[in-house]
């Protein structure tokens, strides 16, 4: 993990006190828990109304996925996270972070997952009620109805089992259905083999309709989400350094600067500066000049060979501007004398910046032979 | 071919202290790239991989020429005519007497020997030299495709003499200021590079459009960023429970200085983030913190749980109206579902009028209820556009930074009255309506969206 991408991830720290996904998943937990409860404990006799159990496992997770997905496309989405959201229950921190989440860009999908999410954790819920209580307990399943009778209601059923058509024991059949449609007022006389043998039906319906379809719009919205934060977060400009670190640590020892020559001194034009300026040197220098040397990246070879010997005092004349380089140390560490690094314009001679100044007095600091000189202003 | 077979390299050389580093550091975003007044930091090439999503290239920051004259000297003993210069200068990287003798040169022609392009770096505040004629000639000895970039450090009162010098040893030259160069100036010379070498153009085209890309996702993500802010800032609240009122008062100075506290640590870190996102990581920020309104301490009563009133009646409503269901559930649907209903009405009514009690009571010593004292959120209808302001008078800044420029960020606040007048009509009024929504902690859809205007314009 790179600076960077560390940085960000603190900064959602920071921000993110609350995860909404885990309120939203509790809600949906907690609402799979009673609802599923409150339905298949049934009345005193452990009567369940199957077509009541298709309302809540078949039908509500149908329309509930279709009003969602389509709300997202047309609206800011309609589903349980926004709705749960909007709870009055929830703390300052738990609105803050609900609020933020809304704020965000592509919130609505994010939404969207949280409720797919809330609804699979909804249908494992109920899953797991159903079969509590297939193991503690006596269900009886039976089918109420004043208007529609097993003969009509059984293709709707048929139709509904059509997506688990492998599961033969799943399946409804017409004989089942007419065994056990129930009535308040007229004792049912039938075995309790009947009304216990739909439980394949239901479980079914709940695999299919609730758990499965749930499953694969969390998948779907879970790629889209993260399509969209990897949109957001990924930014595709990367440097690859070879070397962190390839530096010298800066040199903070300075040398003395002294401000005139009082001795005699050989001239050494390392910068070819032109005869007028070298006149104006001249003048503003104690010391009295007795020859000239020639040396520098423009002599030639014999020339530099000759000033290379000299060991005479030296007053070596540089452009200030220039950081030192190593012919010029190579030549240094064989003699001795003055250095003086100078600065001009069209005007004439001008003052050696601070930073160019220290450059040359860190060079000099390692040559114990040679003096930096600065003349004093005139 | 992938881009990263054809990728195009540019060794950056020169004299020393003539701002290499400085031109490699702008040109790869890298602020990380040591920069030094003093000559001699750079001592080995370093090569910086510029990745962009769909291309890349690579830049080798080199040290500078320490003994030019020599080097040539030895070059030309080695080769006799002109075709057997640029073996020389293999030659020359190869031997172990020139590793020891001229380490520096060494280092920087054996990126150029690899296959690396020439970027040749001279300083247009100081005068043309002679003594600079021995590296550019060493320099076309190795018969790489080069260009002459001349650096106007402290003026540009000699480029032209430099330009005259370097047209002779150069086929393309520029001038360009790493510290200064915007934008356009720096895909200007990524192009002007893709003309060095024919089988670079595609891949540095690419990279050109890559770069124009990261440019507009760059105001993008600051919006985000932005919008992210305003919400924590606008909806923060710092709240301490107690059990009396006047406990709550007492608690007044420290809760706000702990509130500001947080809201200025919320707002740095903002500031940090959108500088990574402009790739400024070592950026110092010089900042004068925020203003925040006056007069954001309230208490209020608390209840069992912890939740106030409303949240307490809502509870009991719910609670009642569940045990209302059962009951209707219980009576197989007689009761018209009255339970639920009438479960519902009791348990709001009776958490609604009997809350206050609640404050009173103990449970074995322990309190059911107090007082809580609160500070913030900020109503205040300016703040959101005193967070925008400061916000985009950095966005600003970092914007037309140049990593190669160093220097701190003095943080003011911005006035955004011209920015927002040049936005469309509909603009502000959304612009407008989401700050609106921001004092009163509701939620905006698609605040980025809004603010992205500001940053863009």
């Amino acid at each position: 993990m790179n600076d960077s991408e560390s940085q960000i991830k603190s900064n959602q720290n920071f921000i993110n006190q609350v995860n909404t996904t885990r309120l939203v998943v509790f809600v949906g937990f907690f609402l799979g828990l009673f609802v599923s409860w409150g339905l298949l404990i049934g009345d005193e006799q452990g009567r369940v109304n199957i077509l009541h159990l298709l309302i809540v496992y078949v039908f509500l997770p149908l329309v509930s996925l279709l009003v969602s997905t389509v709300s997202i496309f047309f609206n800011k989405g309609i589903n349980l996270a926004n709705l749960t959201s909007l709870l009055p229950l929830w703390s300052q921190t738990q609105q803050r972070a609900f609020l933020l989440q809304k704020n965000q860009q592509h919130s609505k999908w994010k939404f969207f997952f949280q409720s797919q999410l809330a609804a699979l954790v909804f249908s494992l819920a109920s899953l797991l009620v159903l079969l509590v209580l297939l193991i503690s307990t006596d269900i009886n399943f039976i089918w109420r109805s004043t208007l529609l009778n097993a003969e009509q209601v059984f293709p709707v059923l048929e139709f509904f089992a059509s997506p688990w058509h492998f599961w033969q024991s799943a399946q409804p059949n017409l004989e089942l259905l007419i065994h056990t449609q129930d009535s308040r007022i007229a004792a049912n006389q039938n075995s309790i083999s009947y009304f216990s043998a739909w439980w394949q039906f239901i479980l079914a319906a709940q695999i299919f309709y609730a758990f499965l379809l749930r499953l694969i719009a969390m998948s779907i919205s879970l790629v889209v989400v993260n399509h969209f934060s990897k949109k957001e977060k990924h930014f595709p400009h990367k440097i690859i350094s070879s070397k962190l670190s390839n530096s010298h640590d800066e040199l903070t020892k300075l040398a003395p600067i002294v401000t005139n020559i009082e001795e005699d001194y050989a001239l050494n034009n390392w910068c070819a500066i032109d005869s007028n300026l070298l006149q104006t040197l001249e003048g503003r220098i104690n010391g009295k000049q007795r020859t000239v040397i020639l040396a520098g990246p423009l002599v030639s070879d014999s020339d530099q060979m000759v000033a290379e010997r000299w060991q005479e005092t030296q007053l070596l004349i540089v452009k200030g501007w220039e950081p030192p380089l190593a012919e010029l140390s190579d030549f240094m560490k064989n003699g001795n004398g003055y250095l003086l690094p100078i600065d001009w314009n069209d005007q004439g001679l001008q003052k050696l910046q601070s930073k160019h100044l220290n450059e040359w007095r860190r060079f000099v600091i390692n040559l114990p032979s040679w003096k930096l000189l600065q003349l004093e202003e005139s | 071919m992938s881009f990263m077979d054809s990728r195009a390299s540019f060794a950056v050389v020169g004299h020393p202290n003539k701002g290499k580093s400085s031109i490699v550091s702008t040109l790869s975003r890298n602020d990380s790239i040591k920069i030094s007044q003093q000559s001699g930091t750079t001592v080995e090439s370093n090569r910086y991989k510029i990745d962009t999503g769909n291309a890349g290239f690579e830049l080798i920051d080199t040290p500078g020429f320490q003994r030019p004259k020599k080097v040539l000297a030895w070059l030309k003993k080695n080769a006799d005519s002109a075709d057997q210069r640029a073996n020389a200068v293999e030659k020359f990287i190869n031997d172990a007497t020139c590793k020891k003798m001229f380490p520096d040169e060494v280092e920087l022609l054996t990126p150029l020997v690899q296959g690396a392009a020439i970027l040749y770096v001279v300083d247009g505040s100081r005068p043309y030299g002679v003594e600079y004629e021995s590296e550019m000639e060493i320099l076309r000895w190795t018969g790489r495709p080069s260009m002459a970039l001349i650096n106007p450090i402290e003026n540009d009162s000699h480029v032209e003499s430099w330009q005259n010098a370097l047209n002779q040893f150069f086929k393309i030259v520029r001038v360009f200021n790493p510290m200064q160069a915007d934008f356009s100036k720096q895909t200007a010379l990524l192009e002007a590079f893709s003309h060095l070498e024919p089988r670079w153009q595609k891949t540095l085209t690419q990279v050109i459009a890559d770069l124009q890309s990261h440019q507009k996702m760059r105001a993008y993500q600051s919006a985000e960023l932005l919008s992210t802010l305003l919400t924590d800032l606008c909806s923060y609240q710092y709240h301490q429970k107690v059990l009396s009122e006047s406990q709550a008062k007492s608690l007044q100075p420290l809760l706000t200085k702990q509130y500001s506290e947080w809201m200025k640590q919320r707002e740095k870190k903002a500031f940090e983030e959108l500088c990574h996102i402009f790739s400024h990581t070592q950026c110092q920020l010089e900042k004068e913190d925020i203003n925040l309104p006056p007069d954001l301490f309230d208490s209020e009563q608390w209840y069992a749980w912890g939740l106030n009133k409303q949240q307490l009646a809502t509870v009991s409503g719910m609670t009642g109206a569940i045990a209302g269901a059962a009951v209707d559930a219980a009576v197989a649907g007689h009761s018209f579902m009255l339970g639920a209903i009438g479960g519902g009405v009791l348990g709001f009514t009776s958490a609604w009028f009997g809350a206050d009690k609640l404050v009173k009571l103990n449970v074995k010593g322990l309190p059911l209820g107090g007082y809580q004292a609160i500070v913030g959120p900020i109503k205040n209808r300016n703040f959101p556009y005193v967070v925008i302001g400061r916000f985009i008078y950095l966005f600003t800044i970092l914007k037309s930074k140049n990593h190669a420029d160093r220097s701190s960020i003095s943080m003011a606040d911005n006035d955004l009255k011209d920015k927002i007048e040049m936005m469309q009509k509909n603009e502000t009024k959304e612009l407008h309506l989401a700050c609106k929504k921001l004092c009163s902690q509701k939620p905006v859809s698609n605040l980025a969206d809004s603010l992205v205007g500001l940053l863009v314009g």
